[in-house]
């Protein structure tokens, strides 16, 4: 799918499938200004953007709030120091 | 006199690491074990045993992949065997942002500043950990790792001991087998569907 007025070196097909690693900041700087230039030009493509990585954000926040047992720190230095004394 | 109430395992380097990664490493546990009992257990025992092989870590290396590592060997060795899984996602691919595509379609409102806040203000956290739950053991380890800690792909497969190129397909993938297992959820607790309020606006 390319539309006019989008850079033709980068396709929303191609940007797409790069975008999980895009987000990851798992691609090189050149690839990095690539995928960013088509964002921002391309509205549909900056859409899914913004919702992935808001779907990634939002699952990271909910799985930090799994709860830390009281003490956690404290039993665990505790059960190193009497089994596994230095 | 006050006292500190935290022991000392009298060796204060290992310790100081130990104590900056230890919450990180309780969800990551809590998240492969599905359980808070066995998640602290497995804590325990990771600990154990890198304050045993503490002199083989190298200093000013990563000890939270370090550990994590010790962590994950000490979770296929001795906890996996334990679950039961009773339903798992389908593995036929469901495709590119499956969620941003089913949102869309369902005509859910979309926050500027925090894109998919509709549909995650609808699930919570143990929605979440059940979408986790579903995924096949090869992506939900990397999953668990890749949601639950500040690691890149290196990282993680260091971690995993695994080539790079396999964490980076294992997340794409599971990415997608969660986010399909996600809707599935919110649908089947009626979190989304018919009637819900903000759709087919």
């Amino acid at each position: 799918m390319t539309s006019p007025g989008r850079p033709i070196d980068l396709s929303c097909a191609e940007a797409l499938a790069r975008l999980d690693d895009y987000l990851d900041r798992e691609v090189d700087h050149r690839a990095i200004e690539t995928i960013e230039q088509h964002l921002g030009c391309c509205g549909p493509c900056a859409e899914e953007y913004r919702y992935e990585e808001s779907v990634v954000r939002s699952i990271r926040r909910k799985l930090a709030e799994v709860e830390i047992p009281d003490d956690l720190r404290r039993r665990v230095l505790d059960k190193l120091r009497r089994i596994d004394p230095a | 006199m006050a006292t500190d109430p935290t022991p000392s395992t009298g060796n204060p380097d290992f310790e100081s690491l130990l104590v900056s990664v230890l919450d990180d490493a309780y969800r990551t546990a809590h998240y492969l074990t599905g359980t808070r009992e066995d998640a602290e257990e497995l804590v325990q025992d990771a600990a154990l045993l890198a304050q045993r092989g503490f002199s083989r870590f190298e200093a000013n290396t990563n000890f939270r992949a370090w550990f994590l590592t010790i962590l994950r060997n000490r979770f296929i060795s001795n906890y996996r065997r334990r679950q039961r899984r009773i339903e798992t996602v389908s593995i036929d691919d469901p495709g590119e942002h499956y969620l941003y595509h089913k949102s869309r379609d369902a005509g859910f409102p979309t926050d500027p500043e925090d894109a998919a806040r509709y549909l995650f203000d609808r699930l919570d956290s143990d929605r979440v950990a059940e979408a986790f739950d579903r995924l096949p053991d090869e992506y939900r380890e990397v999953c668990t790792l890749y949601f639950t800690q500040d690691l890149s792909y290196q990282d993680i497969a260091n971690v995993l001991d695994i080539p790079v190129g396999t964490v980076r397909s294992r997340i794409h993938r599971g990415r997608r087998l969660l986010q399909h297992a996600l809707w599935d959820i919110a649908e089947d607790y009626g979190l989304v569907g018919a009637g819900t309020d903000g759709e087919k606006r």
